[in-house]
């Protein structure tokens, strides 16, 4: 046998994408992108990358839009301390998820992982990658169920939320069913008999939202690539992924797709333990029995599902209420020091950044505080956000706010339930509530 | 447990109802002689399972509700009651023609007055209910609008004691244990709501989690409250407990009641609702799935079996000559004789029964004092009291030989045959001579083959056939489909036979055929239909080559002639006289049969064809269901040369629709019509 490279199990992907949900405090002139936003003054992307290590990855891709890239890159050279081998690749603004992955095709070697810059987690990685280990399966896609808000700023965009109805085989945990609610019926919900008859214990839920993780084979990146090039802004959670789940049923479709296709490359170089079954003698040969009269068609694709049990903390911060959310999760369990000046009445739940000065009589309860933030006296910030380099003035009141870097609150001001961009100044005495106080051109 | 709990739980009496009357006609004809629950299920009458399974789960006291044969179910209860330390009522109603009714009845009667457990006269479990009634207990405490808790027993969809025919669907929350919607399934799925399972969107607001289960087999025990058979009278229209009652309830916003559920696991629980699950669950029996309720444990009093090697039970008394070789699982009841080198293998022998020599029985049910002589062979059927098989009889598979009938010396019956004894016209002792039918029962036989219609005022007309055939004891689903495609073949060429005597016969018929391609107008058509009392399918036969002998296949846009201006024309015409789907496959076969005769030249034919259907399925006059229905039946795939050269021409039509058939969501709709025009 020939000498072989070592192959890493597992190449990963990190999208940093714009961030949408997050405008105004994802504009990167004014503030930082999306993957560098701070929970619990760490940049977000700090915490994918964590996981990834413990994972045991070792090189990781991550693909960022080009307006974002600056900072991020930046972030990636010189401050992250991590040991991961990193390399980043740009592309342009508007590209979907899946049509970005077609563009590095040519980097993936091996089945990869794919997870977005935003999904935080207490899952360890073992988990989820165990279960693709042992049922290998052509994607293995994370689920979980957002946990319930507790208030605060839900973002001024109230973007009609989109649920997913995800369908699970109860006894093996397979993806059988994936549908938006806006694509379909409002009135009646329908499934074909055949598939009940194939999973006869079929778990729906409207609850569960796509974490967008997922490791797919190495061949699914031959198939991304042909989905992009037939669509524009494609997306995997949108194009591939359900495609992929239709294909393990859908014989024409799977054809027409070119999924099966695709999918004998595979099969010229099956896998070392399937080789292994074939020749057990315990192992039963796997049949496929149909009904369809089909059976000679050997499914080309397995898609698992893997669901976050509700114990575990998980969470992804696409949107404000959910940036907001993780960040005061996250400020609940750090375990760094919450007040390193020890001066105001700082709340055992809060956390204040270094270099921070607070004046007389301010109090901080459920906040985030950067760094270099300058605190006046008689402040009161109450379930907020506040980046680093921010002024605040005397006798301001914050409630619920997200302050971006850079911005001044000039005295006696009172915000409830506000977001503030990056280097506004909020002239004094001005009292709002749930509005986006940004600067002018950039609305 | 302290003692005030103690009072209380005397004091409340667990009351059952059996519905002992099955309301249909599966085992027909030995059920017009006795009444379903007492046949006899391993020599034992199957209502004494249902009575056991009671006095375990702790029932004080049983309603028996019967209909048919009301006086031998009366008879033998009160013979049972005696050994049993339940008290046991019966209640007659000859009017009793569905649950629904049973139910109304107990309501009118008032009899209940607590929860109460409710179960058909033919199941057959060793399940515990102690929990679910507990449960039951505990929810109607907290929620007054909990009205029922079905039992559910899990099992896979393929599983034997899952009746083919008469499988479920339940929708349920696994949390609350609450089932929100519930749809039969069955086997042959003819119709696009047969092939999807549907439900109310709005289930989701309350219950974002659900959990879809095809594998649950509901043997329709059911712990119900009071309001239950109130319901069924407030709701007169409810006839079963299934598809009327659960469904109504569950789909109605003003009722605001629930039904729960109970899963068990590893206990068995079935209902011998068919031939084929008396088959299959009297294997279970004799397997000892049922444990206590095996024939060595002697339910009925009298009986003395005792368990030998093999799954063999075999009464003290039973005769077995030297030289017969008995298999495995295998039955024989008291006094039975088995002579000389009888094969007996997975079959079930009555009481005082007499097995010639030479005899093969396999996979047979044969009930008491029957006399099977010398050489025959039996296969996979049920042979009823008191028949006789003269010498050298076979008896294949799936029949069905009733009460007192003798099948005469080397008389061969066909598989699935039903024999009875009783006079054409029966209903008990009516003064009507039976009138023997040698060509079934042999030249010295007594019987003749019993048609389902007779006696039966089948409601449920639109069933299909197919269905009922699943349920029929050892169906094989192969020849099942072989058989169903040989039918549809010999109706067609009957059909066209007789058109065609009528063609050849009638002037009047031809007058239509010139007047029809004259006026082409639905208000005079609808009236020359009713002046020639013609029916629609007459009209189509008609109308179609009417319509289509005015498309010229050469003709140029513009000109009026194509085959897209005359059908847009015409078209709508033709739907008039399409109304349901069986008239769609017909309009199928006649556009293709007039495609094929009017133009001589394939080319022309084709040309004329393939839009034509492509029009009326665009229009929604030929559905995508009876276009595949036509495609795929044999007559389509007969026919001249023409005509299997015009079918091909749909082929590329069939593969899209069969495409977008299995394809789950609109979504996909747009491409493959990109799709199919590239083609």
């Amino acid at each position: 046998m020939p000498y072989r490279k070592r192959v890493p199990e597992f190449q990963a992907v990190i999208m940093a994408g714009y961030g949408n949900g997050l405008i105004p405090l994802s504009d990167e002139k004014n503030n930082m992108p999306k993957a560098l936003l701070p929970i619990v003054n760490q940049p977000m992307i700090s915490y994918p990358l964590a996981w990834l290590e413990s994972s045991g990855v070792t090189d990781v891709i991550v693909v960022s839009l080009a307006s974002g890239s600056k900072k991020l890159g930046h972030y990636l050279d010189r401050v992250y301390e991590g040991q991961l081998h990193i390399s980043m690749e740009i592309v342009d603004d508007n590209c979907g998820t899946a049509q970005a992955l077609a563009r590095i095709k040519d980097k993936i070697k091996t089945d990869f992982i794919v997870i977005s810059c935003d999904l935080l987690t207490s899952l360890p990685p073992h988990q989820f990658l165990d279960m693709h280990r042992s049922e290998d399966p052509t994607v293995t896609a994370l689920f979980f169920e957002p946990n319930k808000s507790e208030g605060g700023p839900s973002g001024s965009s109230k973007e009609t939320e989109v649920t997913q109805f995800v369908g699970i085989d109860a006894t093996n945990s397979q993806l059988v069913y994936l549908n938006n609610s806006d694509e379909m019926d409002t009135e009646e919900f329908s499934l074909r008999m055949s598939l009940l008859s194939k999973h006869p214990v079929m778990n729906i839920s409207r609850l569960l939202q796509d974490g967008h993780l997922y490791i797919f084979k190495r061949w699914v990146i031959d198939l991304i690539a042909e989905v992009s090039n037939k669509r524009t802004r494609a997306s995997i959670k949108e194009h591939v992924l359900p495609l992929l789940v239709k294909s393990q049923y859908q014989r024409l479709l799977a054809d027409r797709e070119g999924v099966t296709q695709a999918a004998q490359t595979l099969a010229s170089n099956p896998s070392t333990q399937a080789y292994a079954l074939s020749l057990s003698t315990t192992q039963a040969a796997e049949t496929t029995d149909d009904q369809d009269g089909n059976s000679q068609w050997k499914n080309p694709v397995k898609c698992k599902a893997f669901v976050v049990a509700k114990d575990v903390y998980c969470g992804r911060a696409n949107s404000i209420a959910n940036y907001f959310e993780l960040n005061r999760y996250y400020t609940k369990i750090t375990d760094q020091v919450r007040n390193p000046g020890a001066q105001g009445q700082v709340g055992a739940d809060s956390l204040v950044g270094d270099d921070t000065k607070l004046g007389d009589r301010t109090s901080v309860k459920k906040s985030t505080l950067g760094s270099h933030v300058t605190i006046g006296k008689n402040v009161k910030i109450v379930n907020s956000i506040v980046m680093d380099h921010v002024v605040l003035e005397d006798n301001v009141k914050l409630d619920g706010c997200i302050v971006c870097s850079g911005a001044k609150i000039c005295e006696k001001s009172g915000l409830k339930d506000c977001e503030v961009g990056g280097g506004f100044r909020v002239e004094k005495e001005t009292q709002a509530r749930n509005e986006r106080l940004v600067d002018f051109q950039e609305q | 447990m302290p003692p005030k709990e103690k009072v209380e739980s005397t004091e409340q009496v667990l009351q059952a109802v059996i519905l002992a009357d099955s309301f249909d006609e599966r085992f027909q004809p030995i059920t017009l002689e006795t009444a379903r629950c007492l046949l006899p299920l391993c020599n034992v009458p199957l209502i004494s399972y249902t009575f056991e399974f009671l006095a375990v789960a702790g029932v004080q006291e049983v309603f028996v509700f019967c209909c048919s044969h009301s006086d031998k179910v009366k008879a033998f209860v009160k013979n049972y009651e005696k050994t049993s330390n339940m008290k046991i009522n019966t209640i007659v109603s000859q009017e009793l023609m569905s649950v629904g009714d049973a139910m109304r009845e107990l309501d009118a009667k008032q009899l209940i007055d607590t929860d109460f457990i409710l179960v058909t006269g033919d199941v057959v479990s060793n399940m515990k209910l102690d929990q679910v009634l507990e449960e039951h207990r505990a929810r109607r405490q907290a929620d007054k609008s909990a009205i029922m808790t079905m039992v559910l027993k899990k099992a896979s969809p393929q599983h034997r004691s899952r009746s083919v025919g008469d499988g479920s669907l339940f929708v349920l929350d696994q949390g609350s244990k609450e089932c929100l919607h519930y749809q039969p399934v069955k086997a042959f799925k003819s119709t696009r709501e047969d092939r999807r399972m549907t439900m109310n969107m709005e289930i989701f607001d309350k219950h974002p989690e659900v959990q879809i289960r095809n594998d649950l087999i509901d043997c329709q025990v059911d712990i119900c409250s009071v309001e239950v058979p109130a319901l069924f009278t407030e709701n007169f229209d409810y006839q079963d407990i299934r598809a009327d009652f659960v469904h109504g309830i569950l789909t109605s916003d003003l009722l605001g009641k629930t039904i729960h559920f109970h899963e068990v696991t590893d206990v068995y629980a079935a209902r011998v609702r068919s031939t084929q699950m008396y088959d299959a669950v009297s294997k279970d029996i004799i397997s000892r799935w049922t444990f206590p309720m095996v024939p060595d444990s002697n339910l009925q009093v009298g009986d003395c079996y005792e368990y030998r090697r093999g799954l063999v039970y075999k009464e003290k008394s039973v005769v077995l000559s030297r030289t017969c070789v008995v298999e495995e699982k295998v039955v024989i009841g008291a006094n039975t004789q088995i002579a000389e080198r009888a094969v007996l293998s997975n079959c079930v022998i009555g009481k005082n029964c007499i097995i010639g020599a030479n005899v093969k029985i396999d996979n047979a049910y044969i009930w008491d004092n029957v006399e099977i002589k010398d050489n025959c062979v039996v296969q996979h059927s049920i042979i009823a009291n008191n028949a006789v098989l003269e010498q050298g009889v076979t008896i294949n598979k799936g029949c069905l030989i009733s009460f007192k009938v003798t099948v005469g010396a080397n008389t061969t019956v066909p598989a699935y045959s039903r024999l009875t004894a009783l006079a054409e016209g029966e209903e008990d002792d009516s003064d009507a001579e039976l009138i023997s039918d040698p060509a079934v029962v042999g030249a010295t036989g007594r019987g003749r083959s019993f048609t389902e219609a007779e006696g039966s005022d089948d409601e449920d007309e639109e069933e299909d056939p197919k269905n009922k055939q699943v349920n029929m004891l050892a169906f094989d689903m192969s020849e099942l489909l072989l058989a169903a495609r040989e039918q549809e073949n010999s109706a067609s060429d009957f059909e066209s036979e007789a058109s065609d005597l009528e063609e050849d016969q009638i002037s009047p018929e031809e007058e239509l055929d010139r007047e029809v391609a004259a006026t082409l107008d639905p208000l005079e058509l609808n009236t020359l239909r009713m002046a020639t009392f013609s029916n629609f399918l007459e009209m189509r036969k008609r109308v179609i080559p009417g319509v289509l002998k005015h498309i010229d296949p050469v003709a140029k846009p513009g000109s009026g002639k194509t085959a897209k201006e005359i059908l847009s024309r015409w078209g709508p015409l033709v739907g008039k006289m399409i109304h349901d789907v069986d008239d769609q496959i017909d309009g199928a076969h006649v556009l293709h049969r007039a495609c094929a005769s009017l133009f001589q030249d394939v080319a022309q034919a084709q040309k004329v064809f393939a839009p034509a259907l492509r029009y009326f399925y665009d229009e929604d006059i030929l559905e995508e269901d009876a276009i595949l229905e036509w495609y795929h039946s044999k007559r389509s795939q007969q026919g001249t040369d023409t005509e299997k050269k015009l079918r091909e021409v749909a082929t590329p039509m069939i593969q899209y629709l069969e495409q977008s058939d299995s394809d789950e969501s609109d979504e996909d709709d747009d491409e493959e019509e990109d799709d199919e025009d590239s083609e």
